[in-house]
């Protein structure tokens, strides 16, 4: 009789600690968040990949109240079982882009769910770092969200995170939004310190929507306030984008809030280029598809495609006009280097 | 909770100016922050009968006087006091503070008594109609000051503010709000146990300040206010009033939508702890209607308020019936004081829309503003200092069936009653008594 081997029932017992840990009851059974977390690694819809944020919760209203300025819509109502987490995302899914993200609310035989948003302003805050960073038994909620491919993050109210793998990563690996803070950080060195936090926000919340839909991406900071001259084979903005000067003028009211929406854009345009994007330590874009000259390109990685390559050689001029480079593969993992002696 | 037992600062009033002091000469011999010369250009011109001269000189003078001692606590401080955040160490003292604003600072600070602040109220009251006279009404009316009026107002500028070689401030609260971000206190810190018992002003100055520290600073001041205004919220919670607990919630939306998470994170704290997520406005809509309202009341407080009023009403009253309850404290009492108007009566263009925007007011926003705002609201209760506005008060009180309401704050219970028996006396009472519980008992 054959033997049938699936990482179900190995997941379930995995994930049964956070479960109790949440106690928000039957919305956040192991069952539930396994069938969540296998659903959503590989997600399509009509053939289109979609990663939605999804939010588990037993009173969305109580939610909501922590992000002035929401949007709510409600959807449907479903058996309280694993069976309707697939025509949830089904209906769900679709419609939760632009900032919109799916919430199941479960306090009893039912699921309600919907669609939320918070203000859609380009600098408020993420709603992940709000609702996840709360700690208190007054705002319970888990967050299920695809953070690349084969691999899911659950993390819930009470700041615990884990990061599914359903591939052959080992456990030691890095998450893979590991580094995204770190590349804003270089990125925002040397901008006021009065502005620092709130242009981190509007970078880390536009770099990590580009990266989402993004099929791999080299992003270097130079040393310097201009592009490195090896880098010259590329598209050198006449006038670098400012970021910290635009959000200063959104703040002082002297320009909408839209104009930083229509920039995160053009980021995430670049961002899918190929080449190199390279911004400058005080929140500068400078250039974008930018290429190596064929001459450095020495390096040869034991493994890995034409990006690695290039990441390789970036690497090696750490110090000598880089400051620090971040690579995202195809498959969304990422990684990253910065010059320490700096 | 005992309460105004126990304050942060006090005023000293020290009567140094024999009562019965009636000659220019005599008053002006204590005036020691003006020189002979000046002393002497006084006595000669109220001799000769220049009195809105002279008068205007003394008020400018002492004006000047009483702003740069105020200034000496900073501008930042005063500007917090003053709900006016926008205000930094490079501003002007001078310029920036307005009279009627320096004469409510100290009476706040305790540099002048109640009584004695009614007075530089008077004082200004007279010095600006003088001033806002027309040349022809003068000319054809014979309009003019009386030597008993220019006196009164010498000896009060006197009294209060140019007899004093230097005026005492209210250095021990400037101290503790210097600690407020640059220490981080804890539950067992006097200062904290004494806060809790103050009176409504204090408590409600200290989340101001702690609020605007919280907006408008990064680093170690920061860390501090955020940790202190974690340790100090719990406690004065329940005692707030709603307008204050809309002005926290407004405060984590602003820095939210400002994507300043160090703050927005403490600030979620604070407000999950005393469960205050009600009082985090829906959306930022009510910011359109506070910013009407100041307007209104900039108008009003301004020199040709009468003919200023009007625009700014017409604005409020355009922007829809529904005024959001964020924004429903300010509003109420900008629509109020047009509608009681001054001293000197009302403004015929803005009183009849105020009279509109007022019958427009459910019984439940009545309710509301009357238990949770007018017990804070010194704007208006000063005016029932003044009869005309006092007569309009009781027209309003009568005329919106005010009495109805149920009254959670005894004084507002009775100062509703006494407005509807017309009994002047009673109200002004209640009203020195509501004074009294905000600011604490004070000489």
């Amino acid at each position: 009789m054959p033997e049938n081997i699936t990482f179900r029932a190995h997941l379930i017992g995995s994930i049964n600690d956070f479960s109790d840990a949440c106690s928000m009851g039957l919305i956040v059974r192991p069952t539930i968040l396994v069938e969540l977390i296998v659903t959503l690694s590989r997600f399509k819809e009509e053939g289109a990949k979609l990663i939605p944020e999804v939010y588990l919760c037993n009173d969305i209203n109580q939610l909501l109240k922590l992000l002035p300025n929401h949007g709510l819509i409600h959807i449907g109502e479903a058996q309280a079982t694993e069976d309707s987490i697939k025509e949830i995302l089904k209906k769900c899914a679709p419609l939760a882009i632009g900032g919109w993200c799916i919430f199941i609310e479960g306090n009893g035989d039912l699921f309600k769910y919907g669609l939320f948003r918070d203000s859609l302003n380009p600098l408020a805050l993420p709603i992940d770092e709000i609702l996840l960073s709360t700690h208190s038994e007054e705002v319970k909620v888990v967050r299920v969200y695809q953070t690349a491919g084969d691999c899911v993050e659950i993390r819930n109210y009470r700041g615990n995170i884990h990061n599914i793998f359903l591939s052959h990563k080992k456990e030691s690996s890095p998450s893979p939004t590991k580094f995204l803070s770190e590349l804003v950080d270089a990125i925002c060195e040397k901008v006021n310190e009065s502005q620092k936090e709130t242009i981190k926000t509007f970078l880390s919340k536009s770099l990590r929507e580009a990266l989402t839909t993004s099929h791999g991406t080299l992003v270097a900071v130079s040393n310097t306030s201009t592009t490195p001259k090896f880098l010259s084979d590329g598209v050198h903005l006449r006038e670098p984008i400012d970021f910290a000067e635009e959000i200063y003028q959104v703040s002082q009211n002297k320009l909408q809030p839209v104009v930083l929406t229509s920039q995160s854009l053009l980021l995430k345009g670049m961002l899918n280029c190929d080449g190199v994007v390279v911004f400058s330590r005080n929140a500068k874009l400078l250039s974008y598809n930018c290429f190596i000259a064929s001459s450095m390109e020495k390096v040869k990685p034991s493994f890995g495609g034409a990006r690695m390559r290039a990441f390789e050689t970036l690497c090696k001029k750490l110090g000598r006009g880089i400051y620090a480079v971040f690579i995202q593969s195809q498959d969304g993992w990422t990684d990253f280097r910065r010059n320490k002696h700096d | 909770m005992t309460e105004n037992k126990l304050t942060l600062w006090q005023p000293t009033e020290v009567d140094f100016l024999p009562a019965n002091l009636t000659s220019p000469s005599e008053i002006t011999e204590y005036a020691k922050q003006l020189s002979s010369r000046e002393r002497k250009q006084i006595i000669q011109g109220l001799q000769a009968g220049n009195y809105e001269i002279v008068i205007n000189f003394v008020w400018t003078k002492a004006m000047a006087a009483l702003k740069r001692e105020l200034g000496t606590l900073g501008v930042k401080f005063l500007g917090e006091m003053l709900d006016k955040p926008d205000l930094g160490e490079d501003d002007d003292v001078i310029d920036v503070v307005t009279d009627k604003e320096a004469v409510r600072l100290a009476e706040e600070l305790g540099v002048v008594s109640p009584t004695e602040a009614m007075r530089l109220r008077q004082a200004y009251e007279l010095v600006a109609h003088f001033s806002k006279l027309e040349a022809a009404e003068i000319d054809s009316e014979g309009v003019a000051m009386e030597d008993i009026e220019a006196i009164r107002t010498l000896k009060t500028c006197v009294k209060n503010i140019l007899g004093k070689p230097k005026i005492e401030v209210a250095t021990k609260f400037v101290e503790f709000r210097d600690a407020l971000e640059s220490e981080t206190l804890n539950q067992s810190d006097e200062r904290v146990s004494m806060l809790v018992t103050s009176p409504y002003f204090f408590r409600k100055l200290t989340i101001s300040i702690l609020l605007s520290v919280i907006k408008k600073n990064i680093g170690a001041k920061l860390e501090h206010a955020l940790t202190n205004f974690n340790l100090i919220l719990p406690l004065l919670w329940d005692g707030l009033r709603d307008t204050e607990k809309w002005q926290i919630g407004h405060t984590y939306a602003e820095v939210y939508s400002a994507g300043r998470s160090t703050a927005t994170n403490w600030l979620m704290q604070a407000l999950l702890k005393v469960k205050g997520f009600d009082y985090v406005p829906e959306n930022l809509r009510s910011d359109t209607f506070i910013k009407a309202a100041e307007n209104i009341l900039k108008a009003h407080e301004d020199i040709n308020n009468f003919y200023n009023e009007e625009a700014p009403m017409r604005v409020l009253m355009k922007m829809g019936s529904t005024i959001p309850f964020p924004a429903f404290s300010i509003c109420a009492s900008a629509i109020l004081a047009v509608r009681l108007g001054n001293y000197y009566g009302v403004s015929f263009t803005a009183h009849p829309l105020a009279n509109k925007m007022l019958y427009r007011f459910t019984q439940e926003q009545w309710q509301y503003y009357l238990n949770q705002c007018l017990p804070g609201d010194v704007r208006i209760l000063r005016k029932l200092e003044y009869d005309k506005p006092l007569e309009n008060w009781c027209e309003i009180v009568d005329k919106h069936k005010l009495s109805e309401i149920n009254y959670k704050n005894q004084h507002v219970n009775n100062l509703i009653s006494s407005s509807i028996e017309r009994s002047t006396n009673k109200v002004r009472k209640y009203q020195k008594l509501l004074m009294e519980a905000y600011y604490g008992k004070r000489s």
